[in-house]
């Protein structure tokens, strides 16, 4: 069974332009998957869909067989590209905050995480930087056995160093039987934990897919590289 | 998971509403002490006086402005957290947008209440201070025995052997319509956040005030001679009898209608919530 599956997904904001039009994906269990494409062409869009913040105009969205609604968002771990805290709260309140809320939370993992990036639990998020705020959303969300993680941007905000970090914590939490979704446009820097990429053109077309290692056999170039040609002065989007 | 909601909700406006509470026990201390200083009559200090005066009715505005804070609390706890950066968080738990909802509803509940509480205890405790020696002293107590004798006996001329059961309709009148005018607010503000991305709370004032309207021209209607009230009235005018049983209608009319209100706004913030909200 496939972890997510939309079918024939129509999505718009009342503005007589489909973001997402006639869109239908299937991802199985167990990839770490690159959805790429330029601003705009609807990558932030479909995860919103997939998480339950949207409803799509038509077509249908489930994950693990389920159609998307209140038991996919205790199976699906969003990342949205921006940070959604209470700003009263501090971060081990919000350790708690997710423990009390999903069953599939692990505070141990959540907590050695933090330990390893230096953030105090007693710290409040009102007065954490923007990038240590992103890190703290990429811990408490990777800190789920989810089935299927949606990842807006993870590494986006934050300073090089950390991004390796936070790659390999990606990749080393995350369980054979999920997948994870990735936006980025720091395509060089997730190529090599990528398993399979996705490149999405406007209206949710996909353009490409494949493995960045067939990129690599059949044009001799990178995922970065075939990036930048395929959306070259936006003529294919 | 209604449960956790509402203790996170509460948790929320708690953290700030207990600093005003405090303040206002202490506004009340001041005042029962300001009753203590009008209370000695002294003409060389008149200056005092007047100042003790404006004072004391700083201190009572003070207190009532309680309300108005929980208020304030309650709806901006109800917006951050649904239309927010937040909201990515709050429409991402498993749980169903009408326990959401109800949280929001109970939460608001529950902070009216213990404002309440807290404001008549201010006034308590302003009087208690303010006026110790007459407290203690056994006079006041007959008072207080005879003024309850009377008000029972207005109470059982009024509401005749059902006195418990009108007391408890109109209980129900003021739980019916506080959660009416609290969904109505927070309706306002649910369709701003759908018709309007940059002047939410702008609108959300707006469509408040255009409800506000309507809802007044409504009232003077049914207030107009030949409507509904002055029908209760004439019914009353009838005799005591008469009066009992308008009384009673009367509470079991707002009853009704306050409950397929707060029902149908209930439905119907849900419904926008659950289809027509969009994140983005």
């Amino acid at each position: 069974m496939n972890v997510l599956e939309c079918k024939n997904l129509y999505k718009s904001y009342g503005t007589g332009r489909y973001v997402l039009e006639n869109m239908s994906l299937s991802l199985p269990a167990g990839r770490i998957v690159g959805l790429l494409g330029p601003n705009g062409c609807g990558k932030s869009t479909l995860m919103k869909t997939v998480a339950g913040l949207l409803m799509p105009d038509s077509g249908a969205v489930s994950v693990a067989g389920t159609p998307v609604g209140e038991e996919t968002k205790a199976l699906v771990s969003y990342l949205p590209e921006r940070t959604y805290f209470n700003s009263w709260m501090r971060v081990g309140d919000l350790v708690e905050y997710f423990a009390d809320f999903y069953r599939d939370f692990d505070s141990g993992k959540a907590k050695g995480l933090l330990s390893d990036l230096h953030i105090d639990p007693s710290d409040r998020l009102k007065s954490l930087s923007k990038g240590t705020k992103e890190k703290v959303q990429l811990i408490l969300v990777m800190s789920r056995r989810a089935r299927l993680y949606l990842l807006d941007e993870p590494i986006a905000g934050v300073d090089p160093a950390a991004r390796e970090y936070i790659l390999s914590t990606i990749v080393g939490n995350y369980d054979p039987d999920s997948t994870i979704l990735i936006t980025t446009h720091l395509i060089a820097d997730v190529e090599p934990v990528l398993d399979e990429f996705l490149f999405m053109g406007y209206s949710g077309k996909i353009l490409r897919a494949g493995t960045a290692d067939a990129v690599r056999e059949e044009t001799g170039m990178s995922l970065d590289a075939l990036f930048r040609e395929v959306f070259r002065c936006s003529a294919n989007c | 998971m209604l449960r956790k909601l509402l203790k996170y909700d509460l948790r929320a406006i708690l953290k700030y509403w207990w600093i005003a509470a405090v303040t206002t026990v202490g506004l009340a201390g001041i005042s029962g002490v300001l009753i203590r200083i009008l209370k000695v009559e002294n003409t060389r200090y008149t200056a005092l006086q007047v100042m003790s005066v404006m004072a004391l009715v700083f201190c009572v505005l003070g207190i009532a402005l309680l309300s108005v804070i929980s208020w304030v609390l309650i709806l901006v706890r109800f917006y951050k957290h649904f239309f927010t950066d937040e909201g990515y968080l709050t429409f991402t738990l498993p749980v169903k947008k009408h326990q959401l909802l109800t949280s929001k509803v109970l939460m608001a509940l529950i902070t009216h209440f213990i404002t309440g509480v807290v404001i008549i205890l201010d006034f308590v405790l302003a009087l208690f201070i303010g006026f110790a020696e007459e407290i203690f002293r056994a006079e006041f107590w007959q008072d207080v025995q005879i003024f309850w004798q009377e008000l029972s006996e207005v109470l059982r001329e009024v509401g005749g052997g059902y006195v418990t059961l009108y007391i408890l309709e109109y209980l129900l009148v003021l739980l019916t319509a506080s959660v009416a005018s609290t969904l109505v607010i927070y309706l306002c503000i649910t369709v701003a956040a759908i018709i309007s991305r940059k002047y939410k709370i702008l609108t959300a004032i707006a469509l408040y005030y255009g409800y506000s309207f309507i809802s007044t021209g409504a009232v003077r209607i049914l207030l107009a001679d030949g409507n509904m009230y002055s029908l209760f009235f004439r019914i009353a005018d009838l005799g005591v009898e008469s009066a009992k049983m308008a009384l009673g209608l009367l509470g079991l009319i707002g009853l009704g209608v306050y409950v397929l209100a707060a029902a149908g706004l209930y439905m119907l913030e849900s419904y926008l919530l659950e289809r027509k909200l969009n994140l983005v």
